[in-house]
């Protein structure tokens, strides 16, 4: 099995804080990985750095075997923490934007999606509740045929019936093909879905495994895991 | 090997799963809800298992789970696979009725340790049991 991300000590420091503190992480292709930590772990810091938005201090990052870039951004996916769409848009507009944007954008998985979310097409974007809003970003995430899907926090604020469409989606969208890194502290609700968790505190990975193994030798839930990890 | 009878939580409208125990992995979890179907005989021999996407879907859980609970069952002799069709249980009879005892057998293991551990002795289960079966006659 290949791997689709290769992290060799990778450190970004803002002025006078350490973000990532020389991490190490490989990804292989078709898991879908948990990046777990509160806030101010580094684990925002860590993802716009795969999606190309800040660079390292230092390191070394690989996707697909390229160094971040044009390339990279182009099979990358990537879901942020907040709304990237302007507010004037319709639910319309904002997948005409997509498509233009991005050539591996398909636009009837989109479409299908729409319904599956019970989304208006007329709406415009700043019409939208939370949960709606969440919704719609993420169809739009998920609609590219990408190879690699990063989503920062994707059910962070949303109500228990729309984070269950939006899990749906998630697992809907997954195919051996393609990863998926996934940020959370809501790990409740999402560890089910992951093959991996990595655990990071102030910029250092501080556990990372098999999922289903951790909780076979701790005989404990990642939930729990991770409240024993970050509880004191 | 586990077999820890209720693992899972069900709901009444079509068994779905409700919730998943925190200590045990996954796959094994899915692993018990489908011998479970298989002992009660919702799922027969020679029936079709639910498609590993299907199931993941239903289940809220990662596709390489449900894939692994599978490859379990399929190695602990419960299930076959055909290639292109899918999985289904198996149909030889033996199997179906030793799952059933080791199922059996699991819950009155655990039910017998967790007496014991509140002081009762065999006598007193018996006992019990005795009392139990008088009253539901």
């Amino acid at each position: 099995m290949g791997k689709i991300v290769e992290i060799k000590g990778l450190s970004k420091r803002y002025i006078n804080t350490i973000a990532l503190n020389g991490i190490d992480l490989d990804i292989e292709n078709g898991k879908v990985v948990g990046v777990l930590g509160p806030n101010g772990s580094g684990k925002t810091t860590l993802i716009k750095i795969l999606a190309g938005l800040l660079r390292q201090s230092k390191g070394d990052v690989r996707i697909d075997s390229h160094n971040v870039g044009v390339y990279t951004k182009s099979i990358v996916s990537y879901l942020p923490d907040r709304n990237f769409l302007y507010s004037w848009m319709s639910i319309d507009d904002a997948l005409k934007f997509y498509s233009d944007f991005y050539k591996d954008f398909d636009i009837k998985r989109a479409e299908n999606l729409l319904d599956f979310m019970n989304l208006d097409k007329n709406l415009k974007v700043n019409q939208l509740s939370k949960g709606m809003h969440e919704k719609l970003n993420l169809r739009l995430v998920l609609s590219r045929r990408a190879k690699l899907y990063i989503l920062d926090e994707p059910i962070a604020g949303v109500d228990p019936v729309a984070r269950d469409k939006i899990l749906d989606a998630i697992i809907n969208n997954y195919n051996e093909d393609s990863s998926m890194i996934i940020t959370t502290h809501l790990v409740r609700d999402m560890e089910n879905l992951f093959d991996e968790v990595v655990f990071l505190k102030e910029g250092n990975i501080i556990l990372r495994g098999d999922a289903e193994k951790l909780r076979e030798e701790k005989k404990k839930s990642i939930d729990e895991l991770y409240k024993e990890i970050f509880g004191e | 090997m586990y077999y820890i009878y209720s693992t899972l939580i069900y709901n009444d409208n079509g068994g779905e799963i409700v919730e998943f125990t925190d200590q045990l992995p996954i796959y094994i979890q899915i692993m018990n809800y489908i011998k479970k179907k298989i002992i009660t005989s919702e799922l027969k021999g020679g029936d079709k298992l639910p498609s590993v996407r299907e199931l993941s879907y239903e289940l809220k859980v990662n596709p390489n789970t449900v894939q692994r609970s599978y490859q379990e069952l399929e190695r602990e002799n419960l299930v076959y696979t055909q290639r292109g069709m899918g999985t289904f249980v198996i149909e030889d009879q033996n199997v179906l009725t030793n799952l059933r005892k080791e199922m059996a057998q699991s819950i009155i293991d655990k039910f017998v340790k967790e007496m014991k551990e509140i002081g009762f002795s065999y006598d007193e289960i018996v006992e019990i049991l005795e009392n139990r079966r008088t009253e539901e006659k």
